[in-house]
C-alpha cells in the first residue's frame, strides 16, 4: 500500500518547498530550513525526504538551470502537486481545529504565562 | 590564495556509493554549499564536505550493484562468524587473554619507542631551510698529520672566508660557547642565567627565529634578544622591547626583540642573545678556535659536493695556521648538518651532551623484533584455534562454504583478535600517564611518528591477519583430522621455529638488558679516584664587584660553620666535560713532542676539598705572588711526558699554548690521576692552574660533614645571600657523575621493559606449543603410563623435549649478544667483564619462566587418566 501520510518534518520540508518556488532545490531546501528552524541539517537528509515525499506523490521534479558555482551541473527543482497542496491544506486544518479546542488558548490564558 | 576545492577523496568515495543518476545533482549541491562555506573557513568547508557525503549514505541513494544484493547476506555470514569466534574465545579464554594482552602491551611499548626515537630525530628540523644550515666542524691533525681531536668549535675568520671563496656559501654567523651562570639585573632583582650566547647579528638570517615582538632590522653592536618566557621572568610580560638589563654588573644593554622560546629538541638551546659585530682584530687568527660557526648553502646545494670544494680550502687555510702555530699543524673541515649534530655529533666543545644514534637504532631493531614475536604468537594462536575446530570448519565445507570463505572467517577472527589487541594498546597507553611519567599523546607529533604507527600497524596486519590467513586457504582441512593437523610438518616446524626465534630474541633482549644496568651501576658506584660523597657545588656569579675579597669572605665563613671542612673555587667540578683545551710540553722539548691537555683552575683547596692524594711535590699557594706560574699536572700528563719517575718532574718548566701566548710554568706537584669526566671517558692529561691568576671561581665546592648536611647547606644559603644576591644554586657532585648517565638511564629503562616484554611472550608462545603439544600426545602418554610410566618419567619426556628448543635458542643467541655487549662495553673507559653471570644469569631466569609456562599442561597431561585418554581418541 502506498505510504500517505505526512510526517511532522516532511510538513515543514514541503512548506520551505512552496516557499521557495523556483528554487526549491535540495541545497536551498536545506539552507532555508535551517534559516527558518534554527536547526542543522544535512543536504543528505533533506534530499532523502524530498524523493521519500516525491515517492507518496506529493511532490514532482524535473533538471532545472545550471549554475558555475555549481560547476556548471544542473539542479534538481521540486514543485508541490495538488495531491501535495491537499494534504497540507487537510493538515493545516487538522491543527486548527485542534487549536481551537484548546481551551488555555480560547480564553486567552496563555498571556498570564508570558506575561509572567 | 590558491582557489579551495572540494577534498577530492570524499568526492570519489561518494561517486563510488552513489546512484549515478542522482551523481549530477548531489554534486551539484555539495558544490554550492562547499564554495558557500569557503569563504569563512577552508577547513570548516572541508569537513563539512565530508560530513554531507556522509549524510548521503542512505538506502534511497545508495547504488544497488550486483555486489550488494549480497551485502546483507554477507553480514548475516559475518555476525556467525562472530559468532564462532565468540564461542572459541570464551572456551579458551586464558590463552586468548594473554595473547591480547601480551600483544596490547607490545605494541603500546612500540608506540612508546616510536615516540622516543622520532623526537630524538626532529632535532633542528623546525628551522625553516635546516637542510641547508650547516656547522663548521674541525678535524685538527698535529705534529706530522696525527690526529689529535674534533672540535665543534672554529677559527674565528673561517665564516668570512668561507662566504669570501664560495658564492655558494650564502651567509654565516657565529655563536660563542653557552655563557654559564651570567648575572643579569633589572632593577633591583638579579637572576643567574646559562642558555646566554653572543651572536652575530646574522644569526637571524641563518636561523629562521620567530620574533614576537620587536624586530631584526637594523641590528647593532649590542642588541639584547630574550626568549618569551626569561622576558616573562625577567620583566613579568612578554613585550620586554626598548627595556634595559643590566648584565656582568654594570653593563647595560638594551632589549631589541622578543623571540618564541626555541623548541627543546634542538642542540642550541638559547634564552638571551647578544649581538656583536664583527672584530676586525680577530681576523688573521686561525690558531685559536673558539666560536661555533654556522654556514648557510644555497638551495640544491649537496654536503658531498660541498666538502669536496672545501679540501682546497683546507689546504690553503691550514698553511696560515701552521705558520702561526709552533707545531706543524693541519686541520680539516668537517661540516655537519645542523639536524644531525644531535645524534651524530660527539666533538669536543659541544653546546651540550648529545644523543646517540647507535641507541637508537638499538631501540628500533628492538622495536621490530619485539613487534615480530607477538604477530608470531598471534599466528600460533590462531593456527591452533583452526587446528581445533576442523569439526566446525567440515560441517560448513559440507554446507557449501569455499576457501574464500574459509580465509575470509580466518581473516575476520585474526583481525578481531588484532583489533582488540590495538584496543588494549591504546587503553595502556591512554593509562600510562597514571602510572608512570611517560605520556604519549597521539596529536601533535612529527610526521615520522605517525608514519611508524602506520607502518607498524600495517606489518602487524599483514603478519598476523594477510599471511597466515592466505596460507590457510591453500590448506585443505578436509584431508587432516585434529590431530593430523597439528601434527602437520609445515604447522609443526613452523610452530616449533617460531618459539626458537621468540627465545632468542628474549636471551638478546635479556642479555642486553643485564649487561647496561651492570654496567651503569658500576660506573655510577665505582669511586672515580675523587672523594665526591659529602660535597656539594654552589654557582658563583660570574661578573661580581670586588669578587676576590667577596671570594675570601665567603670561603673563610662558610669554612667556619661546624658542618663545613673545606671550601675551594674552581671553574669546573668533577663530573663535567673538560671546557678547556691546550697543549703542553716540556721546556726544551721538540715542539713534535706537544701533549694535547686540559686546564682545570682551581684555588688550592681544590685537591683538600675532594681528597686527592698528592703523589709528589705540592700544592700551589695561592697567596704567594711567586707560585703565580706554579702547576699540577695530572699521573696522565706526566706519563704521556714519558717520565715515570714523578720526582724528577718537581721543579721542571713547561711551555703551555694560552690564547695566542705560549708562557712558562713550572711544575709543583703532581696528582693522583682521577676520573674527572665520569667513568665514562678515559682519563686525560690534565694541567691544574691556579684559580687566583687564572681564571674565574665559578663554582665553590664544599666538603660537608657527614651528619646535619641539611643545616649546613641553610647556612651556606644565608652566608651567600648576605655576599652575593643572587640566586643560590647547590647541588652535590656525586650528582654529576650519576646524572651523566641520565640518557643511558633512560634507554636502560626502555630495554629492561622489552626484556620483561619478550620473556613474556617467548612464555605465552611456550604456553601455546606445550597445550598443542600435550593434546597431540596424549595417546603416547597413556600407553608409557599404561607400560608402567611415573609423572617423573613424564615430565622428563616433555622437559627434555622444550628443553632442547631453548637450549638452541640460547646457543644461537650467545655469539650475537656477546659480540654485542663487548661493542657496546667498549665505549666505557671503565667496563665490566663479561663472566660466567653474562651466560648463567639469564639462561636461570628464562628457564625458570619456561617452566612456568609449561608446568601447567605437563601436570595436566601426567595426571590424566590413561583409560578415558585411549579410549575417547580424539
Amino acid at each position: 500500500m502506498k505510504e500517505s501520510k505526512l510526517g511532522d518534518f516532511e510538513e515543514t520540508i514541503l512548506l520551505i518547498v512552496g516557499i521557495l518556488d523556483k528554487e526549491a532545490y535540495a541545497f536551498k531546501i536545506a539552507e532555508e530550513f535551517e534559516v527558518q528552524t534554527n536547526r542543522a541539517v544535512s543536504i543528505g537528509a533533506v534530499h532523502s525526504t524530498l524523493s521519500r515525499i516525491e515517492e507518496k506523490g506529493f511532490l514532482t521534479s524535473a533538471m532545472g538551470a545550471s549554475s558555475a558555482e555549481r560547476g556548471g551541473r544542473r539542479k534538481r527543482i521540486y514543485t508541490i502537486t495538488a495531491e501535495g497542496q491537499r494534504a497540507l491544506e487537510k493538515s493545516r486544518e487538522l491543527k486548527m481545529s485542534l487549536w481551537n479546542q484548546f481551551p488555555a488558548f480560547a480564553q486567552g490564558k496563555l498571556n498570564f504565562i508570558f506575561g509572567g | 590564495m590558491a582557489k579551495q576545492h572540494p577534498p577530492r577523496f570524499a568526492k570519489q568515495l561518494l561517486l563510488l556509493l552513489l546512484k549515478e543518476e542522482l551523481e549530477e545533482e548531489v554534486l551539484g549541491d555539495l558544490d554550492e554549499k562547499f564554495y558557500q562555506t569557503v569563504e569563512k573557513s577552508s577547513r570548516r568547508a572541508k569537513a563539512n564536505y565530508w560530513y554531507q557525503i556522509f549524510n548521503y549514505i542512505r538506502p534511497f541513494a545508495l547504488k544497488r550493484s550486483t555486489k550488494s544484493k549480497y551485502l546483507l547476506m554477507n553480514i548475516g555470514m559475518l555476525l556467525n562468524y562472530w559468532k564462532a569466534a565468540k564461542r572459541f574465545f570464551r572456551k579458551n579464554w586464558a590463552l586468548t587473554t594473554i595473547n591480547v594482552v601480551v600483544f596490547g602491551i607490545a605494541l603500546a611499548a612500540c608506540i612508546l619507542i616510536l615516540k622516543k626515537v622520532s623526537y630524538e630525530f626532529s632535532y633542528d628540523q623546525f628551522y625553516d631551510n635546516h637542510e641547508h644550515i650547516y656547522r663548521v666542524g674541525m678535524d685538527h691533525y698535529y705534529p706530522h698529520n696525527t690526529y689529535q681531536n674534533s672540535t665543534a668549535v672554529s677559527f674565528y675568520p673561517i665564516g668570512n672566508a668561507l662566504v669570501d671563496k664560495y658564492p655558494e656559501i650564502e651567509k654565516f654567523t657565529r655563536v660563542s660557547q653557552k655563557r654559564n651562570n651570567t648575572t643579569i639585573r633589572v632593577g633591583n632583582q638579579s637572576f643567574q642565567e646559562n642558555n646566554f650566547h653572543i651572536v652575530n647579528p646574522s644569526f637571524f638570517e641563518v636561523f629562521s627565529v620567530k620574533i614576537l615582538y620587536g624586530d631584526t632590522i637594523d641590528i647593532g653592536a649590542y642588541d639584547i634578544f630574550l626568549s618569551e618566557s626569561l622576558a616573562r621572568k625577567l620583566f613579568g610580560k612578554a613585550d620586554a622591547v626598548g627595556s634595559s638589563i643590566d648584565i656582568w654588573n654594570g653593563s647595560v644593554f638594551k632589549v631589541k626583540g622578543v623571540f618564541k622560546d626555541v623548541p627543546a629538541n634542538s642542540h642550541l638551546h638559547y634564552d638571551m642573545l647578544l649581538t656583536v659585530l664583527h672584530n676586525e682584530d680577530r681576523m688573521d687568527n686561525w690558531q685559536n678556535y673558539g666560536v661555533h660557526t654556522y654556514i648557510r648553502v644555497s638551495q640544491g646545494v649537496k654536503e658531498a659536493d660541498m666538502e669536496r670544494k672545501l679540501r682546497d680550502f683546507n689546504n690553503e687555510f691550514s698553511e696560515l695556521s701552521d705558520q702561526q702555530s709552533e707545531v706543524e699543524y693541519r686541520w680539516e673541515i668537517d661540516l655537519q648538518p645542523i639536524a644531525d649534530i644531535h645524534l651524530t655529533s660527539d666533538m669536543e666543545l659541544e653546546h651540550e651532551v648529545n644523543g646517540d644514534l647507535e641507541s637508537m637504532y638499538m631501540l628500533i631493531v628492538m622495536a621490530v623484533l619485539i613487534l615480530i614475536i607477538s604477530c608470531f604468537n598471534y599466528i600460533n594462536l590462531t593456527a591452533s584455534m583452526h587446528g581445533k575446530r576442523l569439526t566446525e570448519f567440515f560441517v560448513r565445507k559440507v554446507h557449501g562454504a569455499n576457501a574464500i570463505e574459509m580465509l575470509k572467517q580466518y581473516a575476520f577472527e585474526s583481525f578481531l583478535l588484532l583489533l582488540f589487541g590495538i584496543g588494549f594498546a591504546i587503553a595502556a597507553l591512554l593509562l600510562m600517564p597514571q602510572l608512570s611519567d611517560y605520556s604519549v599523546s597521539f596529536l601533535n607529533q612529527n610526521s615520522l611518528f605517525y608514519k611508524g604507527v602506520a607502518g607498524a600497524l600495517i606489518a602487524v596486519i599483514l603478519l598476523s591477519v594477510v599471511l597466515p590467513s592466505s596460507a590457510f586457504a591453500f590448506v585443505n582441512p578436509l584431508k587432516f583430522t585434529v590431530g593430523e593437523f597439528i601434527a602437520n610438518p609445515i604447522i609443526k616446524r613452523l610452530g616449533k621455529s617460531l618459539i626458537i626465534v621468540q627465545f632468542v630474541v628474549s636471551f638478546l633482549l635479556l642479555a642486553g638488558a643485564l649487561t647496561v644496568t651492570k654496567q651503569l651501576s658500576f660506573v655510577t658506584n665505582k669511586n672515580p679516584g675523587v672523594t665526591i660523597s659529602d660535597v656539594v657545588s654552589v654557582d658563583i656569579p660570574d661578573f661580581y664587584p670586588e669578587k676576590r675579597k667577596n671570594l675570601q669572605r665567603f670561603k673563610s665563613e662558610v669554612e667556619g660553620l661546624a658542618g663545613v671542612a673545606k671550601v675551594s673555587y674552581t671553574e669546573s667540578v668533577p663530573g663535567t666535560v673538560h671546557s678547556w683545551d691546550s697543549s703542553i710540553k716540556l721546556k726544551g722539548e721538540a715542539i713534535e713532542n706537544a701533549i694535547l691537555n686540559y686546564l682545570i683552575s682551581a684555588s688550592a683547596d681544590y685537591f683538600a676539598t675532594y681528597e686527592i692524594e698528592i703523589l709528589a711535590g705540592r700544592v700551589f699557594d695561592e697567596l704567594n705572588q711567586a707560585d703565580s706560574a706554579a702547576i699540577l699536572i695530572n699521573e696522565t700528563t706526566a706519563k704521556k711526558m714519558g717520565v715515570t719517575n714523578y720526582r724528577k718532574l718537581i721543579g721542571r718548566k713547561v711551555v703551555m699554548a694560552m690564547g695566542t701566548e705560549y708562557p712558562t710554568f713550572e711544575i709543583v706537584g703532581i696528582a693522583k690521576d682521577y676520573y674527572h669526566e665520569t667513568l665514562k671517558n678515559r682519563i686525560k692529561p690534565i694541567a691544574f692552574i691556579p684559580n687566583r691568576f687564572f681564571g674565574n671561581g665559578s663554582n665553590a665546592s664544599i666538603r660537608l660533614a657527614a651528619i646535619n648536611q641539611k643545616e649546613t647547606v641553610a647556612e651556606i644559603e644565608k652566608i651567600f645571600k648576605t655576599i652575593f644576591p643572587h640566586a643560590f644554586n647547590l647541588q652535590y657532585v656525586e650528582d654529576n657523575y650519576t646524572g651523566f648517565f641520565n640518557s643511558y638511564f633512560e634507554v636502560a629503562d626502555l630495554i629492561k621493559a622489552l626484556a620483561i616484554l619478550a620473556m613474556l611472550m617467548a612464555g605465552v608462545g611456550l604456553l601455546g606449543l606445550a597445550s598443542n603439544e600435550t593434546v597431540k600426545r596424549r595417546k603416547e602418554v597413556a600407553i608409557r603410563k599404561v607400560n608402567g610410566a611415573q609423572a617423573g618419567d613424564i615430565y622428563l619426556l616433555f622437559l627434555r623435549y622444550f628443553g632442547k628448543l631453548v637450549g638452541i635458542a640460547f646457543l644461537l643467541s650467545i655469539p650475537v649478544s656477546f659480540y654485542f655487549a663487548d661493542e657496546w662495553l667498549s665505549n666505557f673507559a671503565e667496563r665490566i667483564d663479561l663472566g660466567l653471570w653474562f651466560f648463567s644469569v639469564h639462561f636461570s631466569i628464562i628457564s625458570i619462566i619456561g617452566l612456568i609456562a609449561i608446568s601447567y599442561f605437563l601436570v595436566k597431561i601426567s595426571r590424566q587418566n590413561p583409560v578415558v585418554a585411549l579410549k575417547n581418541g580424539d
